[in-house]
């Protein structure tokens, strides 16, 4: 499956954009967190290792206002600001021993939804075989 | 990315959010800070480039909304719909009182003009009688 970078405004049920938005939204913050918990990061570090970990098929947008969302919630904090060679100001962000706590829960319920949903799909063809019979 | 392209992209999320103005101004601060960073590891990065990091308007004012529950948007909505309601009837009301004043004083204005020449002139005759 592969995820458009190009930013898009269709977001209708029935299109496969739409299914594409509503997966990366469902998995944004899953994603925000499981990369926080390798090491800490910057935003643009994230959306960077983002498209290289998933060669490219990940590319989100509005990361940052997620990355904000988890802060206010208490799952991500600002770890320490440094500023580099360029006189560039970078806040590094880290996970809290909260957001480790639903990284574990969410990640948990991805699986088992995922797990779900393959199962099913596997038995394509095969649900109903007995009734035709 | 220029400051008159912030703006607009603002204005145009601003279409999107349901939510107060001190949680707007928090999504604009959020915004800024975001693009400051961008235009810091991407200087003279073209507009393009920066919305494909930070999305659309509407994808970014949609990210925002994620945060509040749908009672508090729904409370929120209904809340600018009686605002927006009151604010109407009060000009419908200031316009209604001026058009009515306006109509008195296009209808009224010759009776007032002859009543002031009568009570000058009865008021000068009865000083020059007495």
């Amino acid at each position: 499956m592969s995820i458009s970078s190009k930013p898009t405004n269709v977001q209708r049920s029935g299109t496969i954009n739409g299914m594409r938005e509503n997966m990366k939204k469902a998995t944004t913050e899953m994603l925000v967190l499981f990369l926080l918990k390798q090491r800490s990061m910057y935003a643009y570090e994230m959306i960077r290792e983002m498209a290289r970990l998933s060669d490219g098929v990940f590319q989100f947008n509005t990361l940052y206002l997620a990355i904000y969302r988890l802060q206010g919630h208490g799952y991500v904090a600002e770890n320490e600001k440094v500023i580099t060679e360029n006189n560039r100001t970078r806040v590094y962000f880290s996970i809290t021993e909260e957001g480790l706590v639903y990284l574990q829960e969410i990640t948990k319920e991805y699986r088992l939804i995922t797990n779900t949903i393959d199962k099913m799909l596997q038995l394509d063809g095969a649900i109903y075989e007995e009734d035709a019979l | 990315m220029t400051d008159q392209q912030l703006r607009r992209y603002l204005q145009q999320a601003g279409r999107y959010l349901d939510c107060s103005r001190e949680d707007r101004s928090r999504f604009a601060q959020q915004i800024r800070t975001a693009a400051a960073e961008i235009e810091r590891e991407q200087p003279g990065a073209a507009w393009e480039d920066c919305l494909r990091v930070l999305g659309t308007p509407q994808q970014a004012a949609q990210e925002y909304m994620r945060a509040f529950s749908p009672d508090s948007v729904s409370r929120y909505k209904k809340q600018r719909r009686l605002r927006r309601c009151a604010s109407a009837a009060a000009t419908g009301a200031v316009i209604a009182v001026l058009l009515a004043l306006a109509c008195y004083w296009w209808f009224m204005r010759e009776y007032t003009v002859v009543e002031v020449q009568a009570r000058f002139a009865a008021s000068v005759f009865g000083w020059i009688l007495s």
